[in-house]
């Protein structure tokens, strides 16, 4: 009977056009978009983008030096875009060029002290006095050094000119801790929750007064157990199947990197969609509720659930956890997607695991809840 | 006598204030197609619905295949279809999965199974529709399925619960005598409508049922032989003086008469050749006569005498 139930639960999904299309094509879809929209933001972050300045000489040829330094900024080496866009002129013109926003920053050398003029503070403003600084203490150690050691210039020089750091950077975690990955957590979380709708027909198919089908299902001899796991079974290997596809397309076709294997995360997607389709049966369970009302419960509890992990608004979930942490510890989506953060960003598997029990544990308690409210054979009223 | 199959006794069923099932009574045959008769409301699904175990009820013992039934009567269930009176299918579904997987909840060996499908395609009339879904299907063709998803399993008790319902005419001779012929192959049928003409038709016996009451259990001539009418005779006449109006209900049999435009009904309650010695007292009485007609009663006559509505209201 399992196996009867189980082949054609999964039948008559696969000709659900529209559970098809919630469970397997809508997250995939999100997925692109997600992907279009975040990657612009961190290109951006990421880009540098070669700033033009003026340089006014007073006396070029006192000013070699500024002069190798600023040509040598404004080469590209390999595929590095050149630090500046140095434009020679005089004055008037360097001032109309600031004006016209033509460059950043109006650079002055008189007397070997290069003064800097800008129309705005900014970070490539700052670039360029960070750039100047250096040049400042460079030249006034090269020149306090001439006159009485000449000998240990060559070794001042590469002491000036070498970048010591003492701060040395030690990563907390070798996952990818960019915050766009919260979205894509929290996207998988909302595929899995999608489950909650074909969990709701397990239930709706199997009662009396529920549905006609599920009074032609209970006036036969078939075992009531047995349907239900079967159906429960066919509705579990189609959102498995849509989880999988998400967590490919989005590993290995997007690229995008979640810090872990494709096993420890689609385990996640597997328990979450066991969990969702659990909550789904126990809406359906519900009596005196229309089938379109159970719907409504079962998205838009999908949807808050999903908000509140983060999946529309980026902090919401931070928020939570600073002002009420219990609901993260409670919402599914949330465990979904820290379940998945767990697995990104901590070495140990101690807060994944737990994140596991939780979702096993509630599962089990809807179960609970679900054969509660159906133990019941006959009916008041059908 | 043939063995009881269900025997119904003091069955109660309220639904808050609304008494759905008072004391109600059935004893049905083995070989029997047995026809619960009643208007929309009167309480026949409710009664199938108890003999199933699908419904708690307040009073009475149901016995189906000479064992209470309960919910967990697994023995018995295994011997039963039922043909709904809501369609119940799955949409995502053919016509020949649909019967498999309903099939499959009584019948596990796959052989047998493919077999029993088959056959009850070949049933149903649906061969040429096997890989249709329902929603192409038209409401004739899906009643069909309807009672393919039931029967398939070769139940020996069956129950139909209104299963002509908005069916096209041709579909419904078909399911009719796809009724008898399941009653023919030794199947016991529960029949419930409120189209006295089907119950007429094809059930050997017949129960009237309203307001959750058994009102009068037989067969169709035992039902009819319970009213006062027998035989109603109208003539279209052009004028019908009032001796004549007098004489005529002084004949034989005659109970009553109306006249009304240019209509003559003359109502008996029994009596032969009632009709021939009609027209002749008319012909003797020089009284020309237009068309004639002679109705036996019917059902409806039946569930109106007793109750004093008509079966169609």
């Amino acid at each position: 009977m399992f196996l009867h139930a189980f082949k054609y639960r999964l039948k008559a999904l696969l000709h659900q056009k529209d559970e098809i299309f919630w469970n397997l094509l809508f997250p995939l879809i999100l997925g692109t978009c997600f992907y279009a929209a975040f990657s612009n933001i961190t290109k951006s972050a990421e880009t540098f983008e070669t700033i033009p300045v003026a340089v006014v000489l007073e006396d070029s040829a006192k000013e070699t030096y500024f002069v190798e330094m600023m040509d040598g900024l404004s080469e590209s080496s390999g595929d590095e875009v050149p630090f500046f866009a140095t434009t020679y002129t005089d004055l008037a013109q360097g001032e109309e060029l600031l004006a016209t926003e033509k460059v950043d920053g109006l650079i002055v050398l008189n007397g070997g002290i290069p003064s800097l003029t800008i129309t705005e503070n900014g970070i490539t403003q700052t670039m360029i006095k960070a750039v100047l600084d250096k040049y400042i203490q460079t030249n006034a150690v090269v020149n306090s050094m001439i006159p009485n050691h000449l000998d240990k210039l060559e070794a001042v020089m590469v002491a000036v000119t070498t970048e010591a750091t003492y701060i040395r950077t030690l990563p907390l975690t070798h996952g990818n801790t960019d915050p766009v990955m919260d979205y894509f957590f929290a996207l998988i979380a909302m595929s899995c929750l999608m489950a909650t709708t074909v969990g709701q027909y397990v239930a709706m198919h199997i009662k009396a007064d529920l549905s006609p089908i599920g009074l032609r299902k209970v006036i036969s001899p078939a075992n009531r157990i047995s349907m239900i796991l079967g159906d429960m079974s066919g509705s579990f290997t189609l959102s498995a199947v849509g989880n999988a596809m998400l967590i490919i397309y989005l590993k290995y076709i997007l690229k995008l990197e979640f810090g872990a294997g494709f096993l420890p995360i689609f385990l996640v997607s597997l328990i979450g969609s066991l969990m969702s389709i659990c909550i789904g049966m126990m809406v359906g369970f519900l009596p005196k509720l229309g089938e379109g009302a159970k719907l409504g419960i079962n998205i838009s509890f999908t949807l808050f659930s999903s908000f509140l992990s983060g999946l529309m608004a980026s902090g919401i979930k931070q928020t939570i956890e600073r002002t009420c942490p219990i609901i993260n510890r409670i919402n599914p989506a949330s465990l979904i997607s820290d379940a998945l953060y767990a697995l990104n960003i901590y070495d140990t598997y101690e807060k994944y695991t737990r994140c596991l029990i939780i979702m096993l544990a509630m599962s089990l308690i809807f179960v609970f809840v679900s054969l509660m409210i159906t133990r019941r054979e006959t009916y008041d009223s059908i | 006598m043939s063995e009881s199959v269900i025997v119904v006794e003091n069955l109660v069923k309220r639904y808050k204030e609304l008494i759905a099932l008072d004391h109600f009574n059935l004893d049905i045959k083995q070989g029997e197609i047995f026809g619960l008769l009643g208007p929309n409301g009167s309480g026949k699904t409710t009664a199938i619905n108890c003999i199933l175990a699908l419904l708690n009820y307040d009073k009475g013992n149901v016995q189906v295949f000479g064992e209470d039934m309960k919910p967990d009567s697994y023995e018995q269930k295994s011997k039963i279809g039922v043909v709904m009176q809501n369609v119940a299918v799955f949409d995502e579904l053919t016509v020949y999965d649909n019967i498999d997987f309903f099939c499959g909840l009584y019948i596990k060996d796959k052989k047998l199974r493919k077999q029993y499908v088959e056959e009850a395609i070949e049933f149903v009339d649906l061969a040429d529709y096997k890989k249709f879904y329902p929603k192409k299907l038209s409401g004739g063709l899906l009643r069909r399925l309807n009672i393919a998803c039931g029967i398939a399993h070769k139940p020996t008790l069956i129950f139909m619960d209104e299963p002509t319902v908005a069916v096209d005419p041709q579909s419904r001779n078909k399911i009719l005598e796809g009724i008898q012929e399941l009653n023919r192959h030794g199947a016991t049928i529960v029949y419930t409508s409120h189209y006295m003409e089907e119950v007429e038709q094809i059930c050997t016996r017949i129960a009237i049922i309203d307001k959750g009451k058994n009102l009068a259990m037989g067969t169709t001539d035992e039902l009819k032989k319970m009213i006062k009418k027998n035989e109603t005779i109208s003539i279209e006449l052009l004028d019908l003086p009032e001796t004549i109006s007098e004489q005529i209900k002084a004949l034989p049999h005659v109970y009553d008469m109306t006249y009304t435009d240019n209509l003559l009904k003359v109502f008996y309650s029994g009596g032969k050749h009632n009709l021939i010695r009609l027209l002749d007292f008319l012909k003797q009485e020089d009284i020309s006569f237009g068309r004639v007609y002679s109705e036996r009663p019917t059902l409806n006559d039946v569930f109106l005498e007793i109750t004093g509505t008509e079966l169609r209201d």
